[in-house]
């Protein structure tokens, strides 16, 4: 399968359009950062082009669910009505882009749609399903798709500063603040 | 009813009921029992594979105390000398096992693992316990001249059955943790909690009956008793809108949330049609409207005085086992419990996985598989 970029973006090398893409992710990092959400933007690539890009809406839904990449899917499911394609063969040949590892939840749903590959920036050593907490990438699972392709640590740093901004800050929709509180010191005097 | 459900018990059920009915005598909880006895299922507990594992052993030298009044004494100068990292399970003293009473004690001189080999022959199974000791003449002549190789249970025993098995091996502590024996016992839930969860189980069935792709699952508020969300799959459609991703995002749209709503996925219509086979099945308020939710979410607050928070506090009824996606997404939504009908091999809360209490996330809750089995092999 050729690679969007490789025939695309004519003097751009894939890791170029790599840090391109995971940008993108971070400008809606930001976004998500500035909406008090954890800092996490994905988009997600078809044939070229970007059909889906959005950010972690925890909060705003109220929906521990609603991470970037499975808004994302939402919007390939949208974009595939509306441009009539098999939303399966879409998926097929996805490529996703995300700042931060995906996690456990994310990288079971790219296996079920049977995405082939992911880029990211820093790894989630708290809930990561790309290696950090489990393998859900390349795990055999009945029903899972083939193994999903990772390619980690574009940008990383930038990843790992806003996380580290969004935690220096306090989610106002978390029951115990004081807890939060307690694990900043802790993490201040780590690092 | 009753009649078409005995013809389900299965040999393993019978077997099962008895043994736990021999094995109590609470009053509540052989009614319990008795429920179960006419009932087609039984709940079984997914508990982390360390509660069922078989005891591992390590290596420890051994002397045998030829002095019994210097026995304090030596526990003291070993412990400093070589404290038994990560063995503090194991005592340091046992009575010799020869079936002789007062046939002497034995002492634990160190882990082998401590003992520097390279010096000694490694294939001998006793050494000299002057080369591993070092301290004054008085402790060595309280102790065998030479010392064994021994097995020592290596972890603290965390069930019954598995402290008897560490015993045989050598004297352990033993904090037994009162509600996992009752959970291992089946002695958690009363007659009127079965009744609950069957309860529960048979919406959740009917709400997999009306969908293409037969999975159901119902979010109930156990403080209240009432259902908080219904759902159904939509993987036909939507190939992530499997039943718990449904009921979480309904629960969410519940609290004045909720993602799929606003992207104008259809949710709800097959939900209707549940709704008019759901009879009496359960008592509850109604909680269609987002209306009638609020207020519901409105009573939790007085109660609680704190806003509901994702599935804090709620539990989780679904006809078969989750996936990886699903068992993460209420993981992430800090679910309580959650109850199962059927396994299924890629299932992430006891068969694939058991990401429910998955070393490492920050969130674990209780699983329970079992209930309506039969009816849930859709």
């Amino acid at each position: 399968m050729d690679e969007p970029w490789s025939f695309d973006y004519n003097n751009m090398d894939s890791a170029d359009v790599e840090k391109m893409y995971i940008k993108a992710a971070f400008k809606l990092a930001e976004e998500a950062l500035d909406n008090g959400e954890v800092p996490v933007g994905c988009v997600m690539v078809f044939e070229g082009s970007i059909i889906a890009e959005s950010r972690n809406t925890v909060n705003e839904t109220k929906n521990a669910v609603r991470h970037a990449e499975m808004n994302c899917v939402d919007q390939v499911f949208e974009w595939c009505k509306k441009h009539e394609r098999d939303s399966s063969l879409v998926f097929k040949n996805l490529h996703v882009f995300v700042n931060v590892e995906p996690c456990i939840m994310c990288a079971s749903a790219l296996r079920v749609l049977d995405i082939p590959q992911v880029v990211y920036g820093c790894n989630n050593e708290r809930f990561g399903g790309c290696g950090s907490v489990m393998n859900i990438h390349n795990d055999e699972v009945p029903g899972f798709g083939r193994s999903l392709q990772v390619t980690s640590g574009v940008n990383a740093d930038d990843a790992v500063k806003l996380l580290k901004l969004f935690y220096k800050g306090q989610n106002p929709n978390a029951p115990h603040p004081i807890l939060k509180a307690q694990k900043l010191t802790e993490l201040n005097q780590t690092s | 009813m009753s009649e078409k459900k005995r013809k389900h018990v299965s040999p393993d059920h019978k077997n099962y009921v008895n043994k736990t009915v021999r094995s109590t005598k609470d009053e509540d909880i052989s009614k319990t029992n008795v429920d179960l006895h006419i009932s087609p299922w039984y709940l079984t507990p997914v508990l982390a594979d360390k509660y069922y594992q078989h005891t591992e052993s390590e290596n420890v030298y051994v002397a045998e105390v030829l002095d019994q009044k210097m026995t304090a004494q030596l526990v003291k100068t070993l412990s400093s000398q070589y404290p038994l990292t990560g063995l503090s399970h194991v005592k340091r003293v046992r009575a010799r096992a020869n079936g002789k009473k007062n046939a002497g004690l034995e002492i634990i001189i160190c882990r082998a693992i401590d003992v520097n080999i390279n010096h000694l022959d490694s294939s001998s199974t006793s050494i000299q316990t002057e080369k591993i000791m070092k301290t004054d003449v008085s402790h060595l002549n309280a102790l065998s001249e030479f010392c064994k190789l021994f097995v020592v249970p290596k972890y603290p025993p965390l069930t019954r059955k598995q402290y008897e098995q560490s015993s045989q091996l050598w004297p352990v502590q033993f904090h037994e943790d009162k509600y996992i024996a009752r959970v291992m016992n089946n002695q958690v839930f009363t007659t009127s909690e079965l009744n609950f969860i069957e309860q529960n189980m048979s919406l959740a069935l009917k709400l997999a009956m009306v969908s293409k792709c037969h999975v159901g699952a119902v979010v109930v508020d156990p403080a209240t008793k009432t259902v908080v969300a219904r759902a159904h799959d939509f993987r036909n459609k939507h190939t992530l809108q499997h039943a718990v991703m449904v009921a979480i995002d309904l629960v969410a749209q519940g609290q004045n949330g909720g993602a799929w709503n606003r992207y104008g996925l259809q949710i709800g219509p097959n939900l209707q049609e549940a709704e008019s086979l759901n009879d009496s099945c359960i008592k509850r308020e109604n909680h269609t409207t987002s209306q009638s939710l609020d207020e519901c979410c409105g009573k939790d607050c007085r109660l609680t005085k704190t806003s509901p928070y994702l599935c804090t506090g709620y539990d989780l009824y679904v006809t078969r086992e989750p996936c990886t996606m699903c068992a993460m997404a209420l993981v992430h939504s800090r679910i309580r419990r959650v109850f199962y009908g059927v396994s299924t091999p890629w299932g992430a809360l006891g068969s694939r996985y058991k990401i429910h209490v998955w070393e490492g996330l920050n969130h674990h809750f209780e699983v329970w598989k079992g209930v309506l089995e039969k009816q849930c092999q859709l």
